[in-house]
C-alpha cells in the first residue's frame, strides 16, 4: 500500500527540521521534483527571522513555583481518595470501604468497652467517674424487668456507699465535696430503692441487707468527716435505720400474709369434703347450677356456704321441681 | 535546549519517551519532574503566547498561569495521554479567555479566529526579499492553511501541537499542511502583477 503525498511530505519535513536546511537532505531525497520544490518552500519558511523578544524563563518558572508550592493540592489530599487511604496513607495497604467501616466499627467498640473496664473502678472526682456513672445509666435504660431494674439499683447504691467508704478512707479534707456528693447519692439512691421495693419479698430482703451494711459502714465514714459532710453522713445514717426498719416492717407484713394465704389454700380443700353434699349435690343447687369445679373453690370454707348461699338437699330440689307445674296450672 | 534531568528519573518499559516519565513523575508531585517539562515546553508556550499578545508583561502572565493551571489538572489526572496535546489545549483556552476579557462582547466563533498574530512581522521585521515576500503571499491562503504554516514554520510547533490548537486530528493537519505547501509553491513560481 502506498503512502498518501501528506504523509510522504511530511515525513521529509521532520528530516529537514532534524537536519536543519534543504542542502543538507538534498541527497537524501526521492527523485521527485514536487517534493524538492515544496521542501525548498518549507525551508524558506523555516528560516524567516523574527524579532519578538523571548520571555524570561527563569522569571515565569519563579511565579510558577512560587504558585504551585501555596495554591496547588498535594497529590496525598486528592479529592477522589477513599477514607482508607487518606488514613493509611503511609503505607501501601488498599483496604475496601466496606472492610474499613467494618474495623471502625470494632475499634470503637473496643474503646467503648475498654473505657467502661476502665471506668468500673473510679471514683468520684476522677477523669473515668462520669463513664462509670453513665454506663450505670445506660445499664438501667436497657433493663426493661422493673424488679431487676431495682436489684441494679440497689447494688448501685451498694457500690456508692463503697465508693463514699474509699474515698474517706484514701483522700484527704479537701476532698469534702466529693465526699458529700457520694454520700447525697447514696441516701437518694437508698430512698429510691426502698420505695420501689415495699410489696417485694426478695428486694426488701436485699434493702435490708443493703441498709445493714450502712449501718456498719457510715458510722466510721462519720468519724473521719467534719462540717457539712459529717452532717450529711448523719442523715445518710438515719435515712439508712428509716429504710431498715421499713422494709424488715413491710418484711414481716409480706411473710404473715404469705402464712395466712397458706394456711387458706390449705383447709379449702376440707370445705369441699363436706359429708352431705358431694359435687354433685352442689351443681344441682342455687342459681348456678351449671358451675363447674372452679365455682366449688369459690365456695370456701364450710362456715362461708352457711352464710352464703344455702344448698338445698337432693330430694328437696326434687319436690321443687315437681310441684312447679302445678303452681302454673293454678294460674 | 538541554534539559536537565530531574531527581528519581528511572528507565520505565510502560513509559515512551523521557516526557511521558517526567508527567508521570510530575503527576505524582515531584516539582523537579515538573521543572524540567516546563523547560521543555517553554520557548514553545511562550513563542505561541508572545507572537498573540503584544503586551510583554500580559504575556510572562500567561505562561504562567498556563503552566500552573497545568500542574494543578496534572495532580487530579491519573493518566495523561499526549502531553504536548495537553498544554496547548490549555494555552489555547487561556489565550481565547484573555482575548473574551479584552473584548467581552466579542463571539467564541470570532475570538478563536484571533488566535493571529496581534502584530504584523513584514512590518515589524527587516526581512530579506524572498522572507517578506513569502510572508505576502501566505495571506493569500485560505485561513486554516495560514494558520497551519505559521505554526508549523514560524513557531516550530508539531503536528499534534497545532491539532491542539485549532482542534483538529494531525492528520487533517497533514493534509492542510500538504495543500498549503503547494499553492505557496505555486504562488511563489508565479511573478507578480505589478
Amino acid at each position: 500500500m502506498s503512502k498518501k503525498p501528506e504523509d510522504i511530505l511530511d515525513e521529509y519535513l521532520a528530516l529537514l527540521h532534524k537536519e536543519g536546511s534543504f542542502s543538507a537532505i538534498k541527497n537524501q531525497l526521492p527523485q521527485s521534483r514536487a517534493l524538492a520544490e515544496q521542501l525548498s518552500v518549507a525551508d524558506l519558511a523555516w528560516h524567516i527571522p523574527t524579532n519578538k523578544p523571548v520571555l524570561d524563563q527563569t522569571a515565569v518558572w519563579n511565579r510558577v513555583a512560587q504558585q504551585i508550592k501555596t495554591n496547588s493540592p498535594q497529590p496525598q489530599a486528592a479529592p477522589l481518595a477513599s477514607p482508607a487511604s487518606r488514613l493509611l496513607s503511609g503505607f501501601s495497604l488498599h483496604i475496601p470501604k466496606t472492610a474499613f467501616a467494618g474495623i471502625m466499627a470494632v475499634m470503637m467498640l473496643w474503646m467503648v468497652n475498654s473505657a467502661a473496664v476502665a471506668a468500673s473502678n473510679s471514683l468520684p472526682g476522677q477523669t473515668l467517674y462520669p463513664v462509670k456513672r453513665t454506663v450505670e445509666r445506660i445499664q438501667l435504660t436497657l433493663t426493661l424487668d422493673d424488679v431487676k431494674k431495682t436489684e441494679i439499683r440497689i447494688k448501685h447504691a451498694e457500690t456508692r456507699l463503697n465508693e463514699a467508704k474509699t474515698i474517706v478512707d484514701t483522700s484527704s479534707s479537701t476532698n469534702e465535696k466529693i465526699i458529700e456528693q457520694a454520700l447525697n447519692d447514696l441516701k437518694s439512691a437508698t430512698t429510691q430503692v426502698a420505695d420501689e421495693s415495699s410489696d417485694n419479698t426478695d428486694l426488701l430482703q436485699k434493702v435490708v441487707e443493703l441498709t445493714d451494711k450502712q449501718e456498719n459502714l457510715l458510722p466510721a465514714i462519720q468519724d473521719k468527716v467534719t462540717g457539712d459532710a459529717k452532717k450529711i453522713a448523719d442523715e445518710a445514717l438515719s435515712t439508712a435505720k428509716e429504710t431498715k426498719t421499713t422494709a424488715e416492717k413491710n418484711l414481716e407484713e409480706l411473710k404473715n400474709q404469705d402464712i395466712q394465704s397458706d394456711d387458706t389454700a390449705t383447709t379449702t380443700p376440707d370445705s369441699l369434703e363436706h359429708p352431705s353434699s358431694t359435687p354433685s349435690q352442689i351443681k344441682g343447687g342455687g342459681e348456678d347450677a351449671t358451675s363447674t369445679d372452679d365455682t366449688i373453690w369459690k365456695l370456701g370454707s364450710p362456715s362461708e356456704t352457711s352464710t352464703g348461699i344455702e344448698i338445698p338437699p337432693t330430694e328437696q330440689l326434687d319436690n321443687e321441681e315437681t310441684t312447679t307445674p302445678q303452681i302454673l296450672e293454678l294460674k | 535546549m538541554k534539559i536537565r534531568p530531574a531527581k528519581n528519573l528511572k528507565s520505565n518499559a510502560g513509559l515512551d519517551n523521557y516526557t511521558d516519565q517526567l508527567v508521570s513523575l510530575a503527576s505524582a508531585g515531584d516539582q523537579k519532574a515538573y521543572e524540567s517539562l516546563y523547560r521543555e515546553f517553554f520557548p514553545k508556550i511562550s513563542r505561541f503566547v508572545n507572537y498573540r499578545v503584544s503586551h510583554r508583561e500580559t504575556a510572562e502572565d500567561l505562561v504562567a498561569e498556563i503552566f500552573v493551571k497545568a500542574w494543578q489538572s496534572l495532580q487530579g489526572s491519573s493518566e495523561v495521554s499526549s502531553f504536548p496535546k495537553w498544554i496547548f489545549t490549555i494555552a489555547r483556552n487561556r489565550v481565547i479567555d484573555h482575548y473574551r476579557t479584552k473584548r467581552p462582547t466579542a463571539d467564541l466563533f470570532e475570538l478563536e479566529n484571533l488566535l493571529e498574530y496581534e502584530d504584523n512581522i513584514v512590518n515589524t521585521i527587516d526581512l530579506d526579499i524572498a522572507s517578506r515576500q513569502f510572508l505576502e503571499i501566505l495571506d493569500e491562503l485560505p485561513s486554516d492553511q495560514q494558520q497551519v504554516i505559521r505554526l508549523k514554520f514560524l513557531e516550530d510547533l508539531a503536528n499534534e501541537e497545532i491539532a491542539a490548537i485549532i482542534d483538529k486530528t494531525p492528520g487533517t493537519i497533514r493534509v492542510i499542511q500538504h495543500r498549503a505547501i503547494g499553492a505557496l509553491k505555486k504562488l511563489l513560481k508565479t511573478p507578480p502583477n505589478n
